[in-house]
């Protein structure tokens, strides 16, 4: 190495314990499961400061609160439209189909610190926006898959796919975020950035696209 | 002064972004074996890499030094989100040292530079200020290509960055970004269309 290499080598070992540091295995991290996105127009972006957000657009002709569409791969796609109506209905279906998932709502009166939410934070949201938002079925053991979603006050559902060890927090508090319009949109549809605060920044990685063969669908609500 | 070792820890440090990818190409690890490696390994394989990042953007070699160190600290902090098997570490690595920057030009009120300069400053001797200044005087027919696109929408200004300049490949690239290879894919193709024709 160079002389400045060695410099900043040097200053890593000293303040951040940098000799002392392995990679880990990646199933002993704290890895999150990949949703498999599937549609049109998949796009997936991560923006600068934070990873993005799943974005539905409400109707106005009532659409019901959630629709649930079982995949031939094992995954689930899932579309929340009223949020209050279909959390205990989505996650009473969860626990029927015997998926280890969960829908948490972000909300502004959730008792639950930052500090709590910042340990479960560290299972990273996923950079995705796309239309629907599928959970994928690799969920590393001892975690359970959770979809944040937050009601904005336009309508739409904002959703963050990831995985935390339980237990499962009943909500997560909209202070741990910072959500703001980045003024891009895909598909006429704006693209809000979604950026826990207090958590370290994290990997993430473009989802992949798959395509779904046969597919079952129920809605609810 | 715990405050400001707080304010240094990397895992206290909100935004940011990154990617789940491994030790492979670059580091010459097999990734099957990468679990265990020494993170020394990644950084050898990769500061020059870091480095040259920053010294393209302007900065002085203080500044360099200190966002290279940052970023190697904020890939300490979040290394346990480094999945070994999935890809090489370098786009992740680049996908932390865009959010450290982004974070260094953010930073407007003088409280946030005073706590940033007394948490980051690397003690430079004059070898290493003149190694430093080496590398951005190498860096200047990056830094004239990268001020040429910067009219480019956001996503294509650094797919020019990463494959024309740094040598990712496209599926790097786009992993170190987020996106799929395909958006990429097209991204790229318009921003060289672009600057092509801005050369004309």
């Amino acid at each position: 190495m160079s002389n400045i290499e060695d410099t900043l080598w040097e200053h890593l070992v000293e303040h951040h314990g940098a000799d002392r540091t392995q990679v880990r295995s990646a199933t002993r991290s704290r890895a999150p499961r990949r949703p498999v996105v599937i549609g049109t127009a998949v796009t997936s972006f991560a923006a600068a400061a934070g990873a993005a957000v799943l974005l539905l657009s409400a109707t106005t002709n009532a659409p019901p609160a959630y629709a649930l569409t079982k995949n031939a791969d094992g995954s689930i796609t899932v579309t929340i439209h009223d949020l209050e109506a279909a959390v205990p209905a989505l996650n009473a279906r969860f626990a029927a189909m015997g998926v280890s998932e969960r829908v948490v709502p972000v909300e502004a009166n959730c008792p639950i610190s930052n500090p709590a939410l910042s340990d479960a934070m560290m299972a990273y949201p996923q950079a995705t926006t796309t239309e629907t938002v599928t959970l994928g079925t690799n969920i590393d053991p001892g975690y359970t898959g959770v979809v944040a979603a937050e009601q904005l006050p336009n309508g739409e559902v904002a959703m963050v796919v990831e995985s935390i060890k339980p237990p499962v927090p009943s909500c997560f508090p909209a202070t741990a975020y910072t959500l703001e319009n980045t003024g891009r949109t895909i598909n006429r549809t704006p693209i809000y950035q979604f950026t826990p605060v207090n958590v370290a920044p994290t990997p993430t990685t473009a989802p992949t696209s798959t395509a779904a063969t046969a597919p079952t669908s129920t809605t609810g609500g | 002064m715990p405050a400001v070792h707080s304010a240094c820890d990397p895992r206290n440090a909100a935004g940011g972004l990154g990617q789940s990818h491994s030790v492979s190409l670059d580091t010459e690890i097999p990734p099957e074996r990468a679990a265990g490696t020494d993170f020394a390994v990644i950084y050898r394989a990769n500061v020059a890499a870091v480095m040259g990042f920053f010294a393209r953007r302007g900065l002085d070699p203080q500044t360099v030094a200190d966002l290279t160190s940052e970023t190697f600290a904020e890939a300490i902090g979040s290394l346990s989100s480094f999945d070994p098997r999935k890809g090489p570490p370098r786009p992740w690595l680049y996908a932390i040292a865009r959010a450290v920057y982004a974070r260094h030009r953010q930073q407007s009120t003088r409280q946030e530079q005073a706590v940033k300069q007394l948490c980051r400053q690397v003690v430079l001797d004059q070898d290493d200020i003149e190694d430093l200044e080496a590398r951005i005087a190498a860096q200047q027919q990056s830094r004239e290509v990268l001020e040429r696109c910067t009219g480019l929408p956001e996503l294509e200004r650094p797919a020019i960055e990463l494959v024309d300049l740094d040598g990712f490949t496209p599926a790097e690239a786009a992993a170190s970004l987020g996106v799929s290879a395909g958006v990429l894919r097209v991204r790229l193709f318009r921003a060289r269309t672009k600057l092509r024709k801005d050369m004309r």
